[in-house]
C-alpha cells in the first residue's frame, strides 16, 4: 500500500516525533510512503522554505494521485493542507486527518465525505493506534480477493454462452468487463 | 453573474473595509454574492470574539460553502490571513473549472500558496482599498459573459455543408440549432462521465 503523509510543519522539534511515529506506523504495515519529504523538511532550517514551491506542490498532488491513503497532520492547518485534502477528496482516496488540537473549531470538520475521517490525538500511543485502524482499515491485500455475487438465470446464461464461445472462464469474463468500464472511467475522469 | 468570496472570518476587523471593498465592486458590475457569509460574521462578531467559533454549526458552513462555489462563475479569495479554509476551496473552485482570483495584503512570495500554477488561477498583491477594487473589477470584466447570444463564426468543409444541410431539410431546424444540440449532447455526455 502506498501511503502520502503531509503536514505543515510550524515547529520541528515538537512536531518531528509525531511525524516520524506516523511513519514508523507505516512502514510496520509494510505500506510505504509515496514521497518522503519530512526527512528533507526537518533538517531544513525552520525560516528556510522550498526554493521552488510550484515544484513541491506538483510533487504533492503527484503523490496523491499515486497513492492509495493520504494522512494529513493538521495540527496545524495550512493552506497547503486544505489545498491537498481537497485535491486528495477528488481523486477519491481516502484521508485520515489527525491533530493535537480541537477537532471541533475547524472548518475540516465540516466535511461531510465518508472517505474523510478526522480523529484527535493526545499521546503517541494514542496516534500509533489511529494509525494502525486507519490502515488496517483500507489495506487491500494484494493476493487475489474472492468475490461471490447473485446471477439472474439470464446473466448465467450469458456467462456459460460467452465462455463457451471464447473459452475464457465466466470469472475472466466478468473481470474483463469491469476493467473495460474501470479504463472508460478513466478515460472520462 | 454569481460570484462567491471566500474569505478568513477570524479576522473580520482587520479585513472588513477590503470584504466590503469586494462586495462593493462586484455590485457595481451587476453582479451577484453566491452566499453573503460576510453579514453573518459581522452580526455573530456582534455578541462573540473573532476567534469564539464555538457555536459555528461547521458542517452546515462548508456545506452552504461547497453549494455557493458549485453556483458561482467566478470566485474571489481575499487570502491576507490564509488557512485551511482558503486552501480547500481554492482548490475546489480550480477542480470545477471556476476561475480564481486570490487577493492578499501580504507578501506570498516564498510561500507555498505562491507555489500553486493553475492556468484559472490569478493571485494579486494589493495595498489599498483603491488598488484592490482596480484588480476585482479587472477580473471581473476579463470574466464576464454577456447573458444575450454569443456571436459565433466558423468555416466548415462542403461535406459537413452538405450534411447541415440535408439534416435541416428533414428536420425543419435550422443549421444552427442542429450544432448547437450537438453541442448540447456532448457537453451532458462530459458532466455525466
Amino acid at each position: 500500500m502506498i501511503v502520502h503523509l503531509t503536514a505543515s510543519i510550524r515547529k520541528p522539534e515538537t512536531d518531528a516525533p509525531y511525524l516520524q511515529l506516523i511513519t514508523e506506523t507505516i512502514h510496520d504495515h509494510g505500506a510505504v510512503l509515496a514521497h518522503n519529504w519530512l526527512d528533507d523538511a526537518l533538517s531544513r532550517n525552520k525560516n528556510d522554505s522550498p526554493s521552488n514551491w510550484t515544484a513541491y506542490v506538483e510533487e504533492n498532488l503527484e503523490a496523491i494521485k499515486r497513492c492509495d491513503v493520504v494522512i494529513v497532520e493538521l495540527t496545524y492547518s495550512s493552506f497547503g493542507s486544505g489545498f491537498l485534502i481537497a485535491a486528495a477528496l477528488e481523486h477519491k482516496k481516502p484521508i485520515l486527518a489527525v491533530s493535537r488540537g480541537k477537532v471541533k473549531s475547524h472548518t475540516a470538520s465540516g466535511l461531510a465525505d465518508s472517505l474523510f475521517t478526522y480523529k484527535k490525538y493526545t499521546t503517541t500511543d494514542s496516534l500509533a493506534s489511529i494509525i494502525d485502524s486507519f490502515l488496517d482499515k483500507n489495506t487491500i491485500h494484494t493476493k487475489d480477493l474472492r468475490f461471490n455475487m447473485f446471477l439472474t438465470r439470464a446473466t448465467f446464461k450469458y456467462l456459460e454462452d460467452t465462455s463457451r464461445e471464447t473459452g475464457k472462464s465466466r470469472s475472466e469474463i466478468i473481470r474483463e468487463l469491469v476493467k473495460q468500464k474501470a479504463d472508460k472511467d478513466a478515460h472520462h475522469a | 453573474m454569481i460570484v462567491q468570496i471566500i474569505g478568513n472570518a477570524r479576522h473580520l476587523t482587520e479585513d472588513l473595509p477590503f470584504l466590503h471593498a469586494i462586495l462593493e465592486v462586484v455590485h457595481d458590475n451587476g453582479a451577484v454574492v453566491a452566499r453573503d457569509w460576510i453579514s453573518a460574521a459581522q452580526n455573530h462578531a456582534i455578541n462573540h470574539s473573532e476567534q469564539d467559533d464555538t457555536n459555528v454549526e461547521w458542517d452546515d458552513a462548508h456545506k452552504e460553502n461547497t453549494e455557493a462555489i458549485s453556483r458561482a462563475d467566478i470566485i474571489i479569495i481575499e487570502a491576507t490571513n490564509y488557512g485551511f479554509p482558503e486552501g480547500f476551496y481554492t482548490s475546489q473552485a480550480l477542480q470545477q473549472k471556476k476561475p480564481v482570483l486570490l487577493v492578499t495584503r501580504e507578501d506570498i512570495r516564498g510561500r507555498l500558496i505562491y507555489g500553486i500554477k493553475h492556468k484559472l488561477l490569478l493571485t494579486q498583491h494589493y495595498d489599498t482599498q483603491e488598488n484592490l477594487k482596480k484588480v476585482l473589477a479587472k477580473f471581473i470584466k476579463a470574466n464576464t459573459i454577456a447573458t444575450k447570444d454569443l456571436r459565433f463564426n466558423f468555416f466548415i468543409d462542403r461535406q459537413i455543408y452538405s450534411y447541415l444541410r440535408e439534416v435541416s431539410y428533414e428536420t425543419g431546424k435550422n443549421k444552427s440549432e442542429i450544432i448547437r444540440e450537438l453541442l448540447e449532447q456532448e457537453i451532458d455526455k462530459q458532466e455525466k462521465s
